[in-house]
């Protein structure tokens, strides 16, 4: 996997301007929430979340990554409670801190390339060999655990945020922290659909790859919806879905 | 003439009581539609609770009850507290919940 090799002036200013409306592990008290995400060729993660508070909530996540040479899948797939450690309540704002942690089960895939199936030579074939197909076959397992955070801000234009995301195990480890800003370019209420434009910068560590990458997003939020979709720094497409119920 | 002018008097005053059942409340925290979903169900879980109209513009919460019905203000501060935000005051109207929707309407567009 390729990550964008931003210069470091475009970085600052991405976290300088930074956050947009990141979406949270809890939203209220007694609601379902669910969340995937996909981000091109880095990572795709899918979460359910019950708030029986609004300052805790428990479910299930999975994600896989792919390493940058392609040559392996890894896949965790844990249980998670969340944890609205600090709330402020502002006329007009209000800020969070977040916390989680879980456990589950990390895998690696290995991808080996297998030869295309060739049959009888036909009339069409002009001598090329078969294309290998990559197929990806379970290689190593074990426990993992996971922790991060997030604190963030919000007013009706404006949203900055800071998360944080770690996986472990002895298979492999991830890191995720994310930087975010967001505007609105006006400001919503209940019924009406909110727009907000989002820079979004994140920074990959870990023992399978390592990289920064800066987004521009575009979320819409109406009731129970939250839909954002945008584009890498070079071009690769994130989106991101959150149905609360 | 006098019972005329009582029945007039016991009228206005049933049909100002009638319309104290409308509760505002100015509420800390609201910055989006989620935290209004947050509040709104949370109030919509006591019997008593007939409509809830938010307004994140005016930071209002407006609750109305059945008739004859009404939610203490300690268990408003409670529920709102439930949801994750803060009262800063209540006040009771004898606006109708459907006056101040329709006023909230008037003064988005």
């Amino acid at each position: 996997m390729k990550f964008i090799q931003c210069s470091t002036g475009a970085l600052l200013a991405a976290l300088v301007l930074t956050p947009a409306l990141q979406a949270r592990p809890i939203v209220f008290a007694r609601s379902t929430t669910a969340m995937a995400e996909y981000r091109e060729g880095a990572l795709a993660e899918a979460q359910v979340f019950y708030a029986p508070t609004y300052y805790l909530s428990y479910g299930l996540g999975h994600f896989e990554l792919e390493n940058e040479d392609m040559s392996a899948r890894h896949y965790v797939t844990y249980a998670r409670l969340n944890l609205l450690a600090k709330r402020w309540n502002l006329p007009a704002a209000q800020g969070n801190v977040f916390l989680w942690g879980g456990a589950g089960r990390a895998q690696i895939e290995d991808m080996y390339l297998q030869p295309a199936v060739s049959g009888e030579p036909s009339e069409h074939d002009h001598g090329e060999s078969p294309t290998p197909e990559p197929v990806f076959v379970p290689a190593q397992h074990d426990f993992a655990w996971n922790a991060g955070g997030q604190i963030d801000f919000e007013t009706r234009r404006i949203y900055t945020s800071f998360k944080t995301d770690f996986h472990y195990s002895s298979i492999f480890w991830h890191r995720a922290d994310t930087l975010q800003f967001g505007f609105a370019p006006y400001q919503h209420d209940v019924d009406t659909l909110a727009t907000w434009f989002v820079v979004s910068g994140r920074r990959y560590s870990g023992n399978m790859h390592e990289g920064t990458e800066v987004a521009l997003l575009l979320r819409f939020f109406k009731k129970k919806t939250w839909i954002e979709a945008g584009a890498t720094t070079d071009g690769k497409l994130q989106a991101m879905a959150m149905f609360n119920f | 003439m006098n019972k005329k002018l009582c029945m007039m008097i016991v009228s206005l005053v049933a049909g100002a009581a009638a319309h104290a059942d409308t509760i505002e409340m100015k509420v800390n925290g609201l910055v989006c539609g989620f935290c209004a979903q947050g509040v709104e169900k949370i109030l919509r879980e006591n019997p008593a609770t007939a409509d809830v109209v938010v307004s994140l513009e005016n930071k209002l919460v407006v609750v109305t009850t059945h008739e004859g019905k009404d939610i203490p203000d300690a268990h408003l501060k409670t529920a709102i507290a439930d949801a994750g935000y803060e009262v800063k005051a209540i006040t009771r109207t004898t606006r109708t919940i459907d006056e101040i929707r329709g006023e909230l309407l008037s003064a988005a567009k």
